[in-house]
C-alpha cells in the first residue's frame, strides 16, 4: 500500500478522534497531508475489472462484481460497481480502487469522520435508553456489523421557481369555509447537498443532515484508510429529480408556515421549474456510521451522523406495552370525560328555557361536542399511523443493502 | 342521555389518548426523523406575487404561466448521463 508508515512502512488508518493518520503496528501519526499524491499515480491505471472478464463466466449474479487486487498482499478483493474503498479479506488492509477516484471521477471535497466507531455505539445505547417504548433486547443490541462510510454526494447550487396555490379552513362549526392562497415566487439554493448513491435511498440520506461544511477539507484518498466509500453512479435526471424534491419540499414548507390564521393547509396545485448550476457541481463525500443488528429475524440498520453523532433509525416498538398503556390511558380519559360531560348534557337537555335561541345555542354545543370527539378521535387514529408508516421507512431493507455487501 | 355522554366521553378519552401516545411513540422510537433547515442553505423565498382570498377563476389560472419558456436551460445535460464535474 503506498500510504505506509514511514517509520517502520506499517498500515495506516485515519483516527477520527485524533483527526490523524495512525500506524497500527508502532502507533505513528501523521497528518494526511504530508502524503504527496504523486506517490500514487501509478496505482489509477490499475482498474476493477469485471469478474465474469476474469473468470470468463457470463453469469448475471456476478454482474455487479468487480476483481481489483489488494496494493499490500496482492490479493484478490471483490467490490461492487460504485465501491471505491473497502478492506482485503486477506490481510485486513486497506484498500482503495485509486483508478475510480482519479481526474475528473476525483471528489473535490471530503469531511473526514469526527465520531469514532466506539463513540457511534455510544450514542446509540444512550439514544435508545431513553425510547420509552423501545424493547429491551434491542436496548441491549449486539451490533453485528459497525462500518463506517463515505457516501458520495453532489453539493449544488439551485433555482427554485413556482407558483402554488393552497387551500386552508377558516373559522370554525357552522362558519367555517374553504379559502385558496396563491403564491409565486423564486427560493434559490447555495451548497444544497443531494446524496449521489442509488443504493441508499434520499429519504434516508437527507435525515442524516445537517453536516457542518466548516469541517470540509481537500479531497485526499488517505481519509479513506480505514473506511468503506462509494462513488457517485447516479445520473443527471436522478439529479434533477432529487434536487426538484427537496427544492419542492422547502417552498412548501416556507408558503405554508406563512400563510396565518388558517388551519388543514395543503398545496393543492403548483408549477414548478428547479434548475442546478452545472458550472458549480461539487463532487464531496460525507462520513457515516451504519450499524446493523438482528431482531425478530429481520435486520435493522442505524445511521450516525459520522461527522455531528446525529443518529437516525426507527426502532421496532414493544407493541404490547403501547397498547396496554394506551387502553387504560384511553379508558381514564373516557371516565373523567364521562363524569364532565354528563351533568352538562343533562342540564342542557332539561333546562326550562324553550326559546328558539337557546334552542340554537343548545344545538351548537351538543355539535362542538360530537365534532370535537370524533375528530379527537380521528387525529389520533391518523398520528399512531403516521408515526408507524416513518418508523417503517427507516427500517426499509434497501438501508441494509447499501451496507451488507462489503468485506470484512 | 348517559349513552350519549358516554359515546361522547369515548371519543374525546380514547381519541385523546391516541394523540398522547402518538406523540410519545414518536419521540421515542421514530430518532432523527428531521432534515436540516431550509435557512442552512436559503435565505428565503422572492415573491413575485402573493394574493389571499383567491376567487374560483383565479384559483384555476394562478398556477398558468409563470414559468415561461425562456426559464428553461437549453443546454441541459442528458437525463441518462451519469453526472460528472464537468457538469456535461
Amino acid at each position: 500500500m503506498i500510504t505506509q508508515c514511514k517509520n517502520c512502512a506499517g498500515q495506516l488508518v485515519f483516527d477520527p478522534a485524533k483527526q490523524m493518520l495512525v500506524c497500527d503496528h508502532c502507533g505513528s501519526e501523521f497528518r494526511p497531508e504530508e502524503f504527496t499524491t504523486e506517490e500514487k499515480e501509478s496505482l489509477y491505471a490499475q482498474k476493477a475489472e469485471s469478474m465474469n472478464d476474469v473468470y470468463g463466466t457470463d453469469s448475471e449474479e456476478f454482474m455487479d462484481c468487480y476483481v481489483y487486487t489488494c496494493h499490500t498482499c496482492g490479493g484478490e478483493v471483490i467490490i461492487n460497481g460504485s465501491e471505491a474503498s473497502t478492506k482485503c479479506i486477506y490481510c485486513g488492509s486497506s484498500t482503495v480502487v485509486f483508478n475510480r477516484i482519479s481526474q475528473h471521477k476525483r471528489p473535490k471535497y471530503i469531511i473526514p469522520f469526527k465520531i469514532s466507531k466506539d463513540d457511534a455505539v455510544e450514542s446509540i445505547r444512550q439514544r435508545f435508553k431513553k425510547g420509552m417504548f423501545i424493547p429491551k433486547s434491542i436496548k441491549h443490541f449486539e451490533a453485528e456489523n459497525v462500518r463506517g462510510i463515505y457516501i458520495p454526494y453532489w453539493v449544488v447550487d439551485v433555482d427554485h421557481k413556482a407558483s402554488v396555490v393552497v387551500s386552508g379552513i377558516v373559522g370554525s362549526g357552522k362558519h367555517s369555509r374553504t379559502v385558496y392562497y396563491g403564491r409565486a415566487g423564486r427560493m434559490k439554493f447555495s451548497r444544497l447537498p443531494l446524496d449521489a448513491s442509488k443504493m441508499l435511498s434520499d429519504e434516508s440520506s437527507s435525515r442524516l443532515e445537517p453536516f457542518n461544511y466548516d469541517d470540509m477539507k481537500a479531497f485526499d484518498e488517505d481519509y479513506l484508510l480505514g473506511f468503506y466509500s462509494n462513488v457517485s453512479d447516479v445520473t443527471y435526471g436522478d439529479l434533477r429529480s432529487a434536487a426538484c424534491r427537496r427544492a419542492n419540499e422547502y417552498y412548501n414548507q416556507i408558503v405554508l408556515d406563512s400563510i396565518k390564521g388558517a388551519s388543514n393547509k395543503k398545496v393543492i396545485a403548483s408549477n414548478t421549474l428547479t434548475k442546478i448550476d452545472y458550472n458549480n457541481l461539487r463532487y464531496a463525500m460525507f462520513p457515516a456510521w451504519f450499524v446493523t443488528y438482528y431482531y425478530k429475524g429481520k435486520h435493522n440498520t442505524i445511521l450516525v451522523n459520522g461527522q455531528t453523532g446525529k443518529v437516525v433509525c426507527g426502532v421496532p416498538w414493544n407493541k404490547v406495552l403501547f397498547f396496554t398503556l394506551l387502553a387504560i390511558t384511553g379508558i381514564a380519559l373516557t371516565v373523567v370525560s364521562f363524569i364532565v360531560l354528563r351533568p352538562i348534557l343533562e342540564a342542557m337537555f332539561t333546562s326550562s328555557s324553550h326559546s328558539s335561541s337557546s334552542s340554537d345555542s343548545r344545538g351548537k354545543i351538543i355539535a362542538f361536542f360530537i365534532a370535537a370527539a370524533i375528530g379527537m378521535f380521528t387525529l389520533g387514529i391518523a398520528k399512531i399511523r403516521k408515526v408507524i408508516k416513518s418508523i417503517d421507512l427507516t427500517q426499509a431493507q434497501s438501508i441494509f443493502n447499501f451496507v451488507k455487501k462489503r468485506q470484512e | 342521555m348517559g349513552v350519549f355522554a358516554l359515546l361522547l366521553a369515548i371519543g374525546l378519552g380514547f381519541g385523546l389518548a391516541c394523540l398522547i401516545f402518538a406523540s410519545l411513540l414518536d419521540k421515542s422510537n421514530d430518532i432523527g426523523n428531521s432534515i436540516a433547515s431550509s435557512s442552512r442553505y436559503s435565505i428565503g423565498i422572492n415573491y413575485d406575487r402573493s394574493l389571499d382570498k383567491l376567487k374560483k377563476d383565479e384559483k384555476e389560472s394562478f398556477t398558468i404561466g409563470y414559468i415561461h419558456k425562456e426559464d428553461y436551460n437549453p443546454n441541459e445535460p442528458s437525463s441518462e448521463k451519469l453526472v460528472d464535474q464537468t457538469g456535461k
